[in-house]
């Protein structure tokens, strides 16, 4: 059991949840990012900032579990967990115990679309850091018995996710949405396909996904331009020039399943799924902007209130835009006592459809403009590790380096009826509903 | 966006159970360090207005970003007997208006400039807290200081969020093995001190909460000279004392005294345990608990010490039990040690493991002990004892790159009862803890009649 800080707060966010780049910067920070390129052509944005002596590194490769070959779902979980496990001519122990002594803060996680890596580390450390990290990138050991160990605890998670309610339920809806896209998969595997993998694979997939060609740099702290260049060099130029990305298609979820999983819980819990819009799409601030209205506030939406603030049938629930690199929907759910199961669930389509007819009230739409305008900053602009990742982030959506001072003229622009309209196209959709429970809550749903 | 490394990664010193309003935490955890060691550290200034708040302001001028906490030192330790998950209600009807705010206004107001907003009510304290735009402060002193004194409930409110709650507790308690095990754990640990009742409440308990209980327990608690208000962020030091002022400030002292629960755990004397079997459970695991000092109720040195003993046994990757059990005998999937140092009582060592593999949890419990033999026959040596101090002492610098860490941490010891000191010297007292310091309350406290031991299982 980890005993840390719990990762992530306990919402009812089934699916991957990616950061929106929305919103405005007011502070010196966004108006201070540099985009610079290395001796050897790597580019990377920074920000510069002494207030606190530390260097805060964040990066991406494209290509993360939607790379996972057939049958090895969980390959590049497992990758991204085994970087750390000896590198450089030092195994495992020793690496952990360099990073250690140094206070060198270092982490790999992958995601759907992408593998990322982290490093926070005092300024005085970061030339020591960035050597280590190049070790690492370069020549990671890949340990057998670190192989074994890890394989262990994942399918020991696999197992366990068998028996969660939202686990169960967060795959079934996925299959159901992806069928046979990559997507469809979970990131982690599953027992059979954990077992699978072999140290020959993840040797391949760290070949195939870690190269210079699609990767993104932001960083953030106590270091000249000058220097962070000389040690990106030093830590990333060492890689292929070019990944070898299998081509991943893009893919329009499958909507209007109902299932119903039968499983003894306390609460029953319900996830609906309804077509959303990718990043990239013109209309994206505008589906934001309804998404915020119908569910996406904390104690501010047509959802909270009706159904909790009014009625006290749920502790959570939420609306969720999610854009995916080659997809994206909206996703909204929630748990409560069995027997009240249904009497949400009418409530939350009613809110859903009473969108899709009228759309927003002006006052409302104002008010979530506001929000998405303010929300930037304190959000995202607070710690280094934010923005650094925010760094990332609009590089790899191959937007601007100003582009979070023109965002206001985006969100302003914005009518009612922009809204209205993309209310009417994606709420009007019959909606992907799963349920799981001790008993089914809609009479049409087929048992999974 | 928080990518998982950068959370897994962080080595938090306080732990602190807590149970929220929303959607945001379920276990707070504060780094229990602060930079006051380093060059450049953050001015941090204390006021204590007439009225008998404290105020504290710990600027960082990074990011145009405030975050303004409220935090009243009461938390579910002084829910009356039979009225368990009375402070944790209240944190609840908080936000449903007063005499001046209709219920809405003060979180529509929030959301309205982007601000995020939520409380938690742990066993000590209940905090409340927004974080907005540095125009927007003042705004929210208006709000929080008016609800500090001017609550006004309705019954119409009452049963809607008692079924929210019920809800919460479903969620939290009885659709997690581990947290229905930890309830009965927390009962055996604690078999005097309220401690052992659980901060969200008994669900036959919270049915009958009723809105004068409510109100009661914020007359009584939620005044001035009961709390502490930090700001941390966009601010200047001056400048917030002039709005607490003109806000808080106008709030009278309350009357007469704060009921404080002063109950004391009596010394244990015998080892305990507990099993539980879920059908959920597909790894069992096991856990032990010692009742051990907190960083309030320590000797001088000994919470120090028994930090970096936790560090030692287990809080990382090149720790005893890390390194015994996963590495070299391969017997665990998982495995380590903690110490939650921020409590106002007595609080909690633990030790906790999960098999791998054909391995059993017996396996997992007779390794664990041998490590710990190992420590109390032969002690620690002088090189991890440094190696571990070092990190710890690396870290804390990485607090003043989070405005909210570090408004976490100062409201979290002040309310404990603690001083800015305490954290300032920190840093200090743990570069002066020795190998004796930690061997002896390894000896002292790690002893089995001090323990409760859990053990959750697979239905057979």
């Amino acid at each position: 059991m980890n005993r840390n800080f719990p990762l992530f707060p306990a919402t009812l966010r089934f699916l991957a949840v990616l950061l929106m780049v929305v919103g405005t910067v007011t502070g010196a920070q966004a108006a201070d990012t540099r985009e610079v390129t290395s001796p050897s052509g790597i580019r990377f944005w920074i920000v510069e900032d002494y207030t606190v002596p530390i260097v805060t590194l964040s990066f991406e490769f494209k290509g993360g579990a939607n790379q996972d070959p057939a049958g090895k779902a969980g390959l590049a979980a497992v990758l991204a967990a085994m970087m750390d496990e000896g590198a450089g001519g030092m195994d495992a122990a020793e690496l952990k115990a360099e990073l250690e002594a140094r206070g060198i803060e270092m982490g790999f996680s992958s995601g759907r679309d992408a593998l990322s890596g982290g490093m926070r580390v005092l300024a005085e450390e970061v030339q020591g850091a960035f050597t280590l990290l190049a070790g690492i990138l370069a020549a990671p050991a890949f340990e057998e018995q670190a192989l074994e160990r890890i394989r262990a605890g994942f399918i020991q998670r696999a197992v366990r996710s068998k028996t969660s309610p939202r686990a169960i339920l967060a795959n079934t809806m996925r299959d159901n949405l992806f069928s046979r896209h990559p997507y469809s998969l979970g990131s982690r595997g599953d027992e059979r396909t954990l077992a699978r993998i072999t140290r020959r694979d993840i040797v391949e997939q760290h070949q195939r996904i870690m190269a210079r060609d699609n990767l993104t740099i932001g960083i953030v702290g106590a270091i000249a331009p000058q220097d962070a260049a000389r040690m990106v060099d030093e830590a990333f130029s060492a890689l292929p020039a070019n990944a070898a990305l299998e081509p991943v298609g893009d893919v329009e979820p499958v909507f209007g399943f109902k299932k119903h999983i039968e499983f003894n819980t306390p609460q029953t819990t319900v996830s609906i799924a309804l077509p959303g819009v990718k990043r990239a799409d013109p209309d994206f601030f505008a589906a934001y902007l309804m998404n915020h209205i119908l569910g996406g506030g904390t104690f501010s939406s047509r959802l909270y209130d009706e159904v909790r603030e009014k009625r006290g049938l749920v502790y959570n629930i939420g609306s969720n835009l999610s854009t995916l690199r080659h997809s994206a929907y909206l996703s909204a759910g929630f748990s409560t006592r069995p027997d009240q199961a249904g009497q949400a669930l009418d409530l939350m389509l009613d809110e859903i459809r009473s969108m899709a007819e009228n759309g927003p009230e002006a006052g409302e739409l104002e008010a979530a403009k506001k929000f998405v305008l303010g929300a930037y900053a304190i959000n995202n602009l607070d710690t280094s590790a934010k923005i650094a990742d925010g760094l990332v982030r609009l590089q790899a959506e191959a937007l601007p380096i100003d582009y979070v001072e023109k965002r206001p003229e985006y969100i302003n622009s914005v009518t009612l009826d922009d809204v209205r309209e993309i209310a009417s196209r994606l709420l009007s959709v019959e909606p992907a509903i799963v349920t799981i429970g001790p008993q089914p809550v809609l009479r049409d749903a087929a048992a999974n | 966006m928080i990518r998982q490394w950068e959370v897994s990664i962080l080595s938090f010193r306080i732990r602190i159970a807590a149970v929220c309003l929303a959607v945001a935490c379920t276990l707070a955890a504060f780094a229990g360090a602060s930079a006051g060691t380093a060059a450049g550290k953050p001015e941090i200034s204390r006021f204590l207005l007439a009225n008998g708040l404290e105020v504290v302001v710990i600027p960082d001028r990074r990011a145009p970003v405030v975050t303004h906490m409220v935090w009243y030192k009461s938390g579910s330790a002084e829910d009356p007997r039979g009225k368990s998950g009375l402070a944790h209600f209240l944190e609840h009807l908080m936000f449903k208006g007063t005499r001046n705010v209709p219920a809405g206004e003060f979180s529509g107001k929030v959301a309205e400039i982007g601000g995020q907003e939520n409380a938690f009510t742990t066993v000590d304290f209940t905090a409340y807290y927004q974080k907005v735009s540095p125009q927007a402060l003042e705004m929210v002193m208006f709000y929080e200081a008016d609800r500090m004194a001017n609550l006004v409930l309705t019954e119409a409110v009452i049963e809607p969020e008692k079924n929210v709650i019920l809800e919460e507790r479903r969620s939290r308690v009885d659709s997690s093995p581990g947290g229905i095990l930890g309830e009965t754990v927390a009962a055996l640990l604690y078999k005097h001190h309220p401690y052992g009742i659980p901060i969200i409440g008994w669900e036959h308990e919270i049915k009958g909460l009723a809105l004068d209980d409510a109100m009661q327990f914020y007359k009584q608690h939620y005044r001035p000279d009961n709390a502490v208000l930090v700001v941390a962020g966009d601010v200047e030091a001056q400048n917030v004392l002039e709005l607490a002022s003109r806000t808080y400030g106008k709030l009278p002292p309350g009357e007469g005294v704060v009921p404080v629960n002063r109950v004391v755990e009596p010394e244990p004397v015998a080892a305990r345990s507990a099993e539980y079997f879920d059908e959920r459970v597909t790894t069992p695991s096991f856990e032990r608990f010692y009742l051990v000092p907190s960083y309030q109720t320590a000797q001088p040195g000994e919470a120090e010490a028994l930090d970096l003993l936790a560090s030692i046994l287990g809080g990382s990757t090149t720790a005893r039990i890390y390194r015994k059990l996963i590495v070299e005998d391969e017997i665990a999937t998982g495995a380590g040690a903690w110490f939650q140092g921020a409590s106002r009582g007595q609080t909690r060592f633990g030790l906790y493991g999960r098999p791998r593999g054909k391995f059993t949890v017996e396996d997992v419990e007779r390794a664990i002990a041998d490590v710990l033999d190992d420590i109390i026959e032969n002690g620690v040596s002088e090189e991890e004892l440094n190696r571990q101090r070092n990190a710890l002492l690396k870290s804390v610098i990485f607090e003043r790159d989070s405005q909210t860490t570090l408004a976490r941490l100062y409201g979290t010891v002040l309310s404990l009862g603690g001083k800015i000191e305490d954290i300032h010297q920190w840093p200090d007292r743990i570069a002066a803890v020795t190998v004796e310091d930690v061997n002896a309350v390894a000896r002292k406290y790690l002893r089995p009649q001090r323990s409760v031991t859990s053990y959750l299982r697979p239905k057979p």
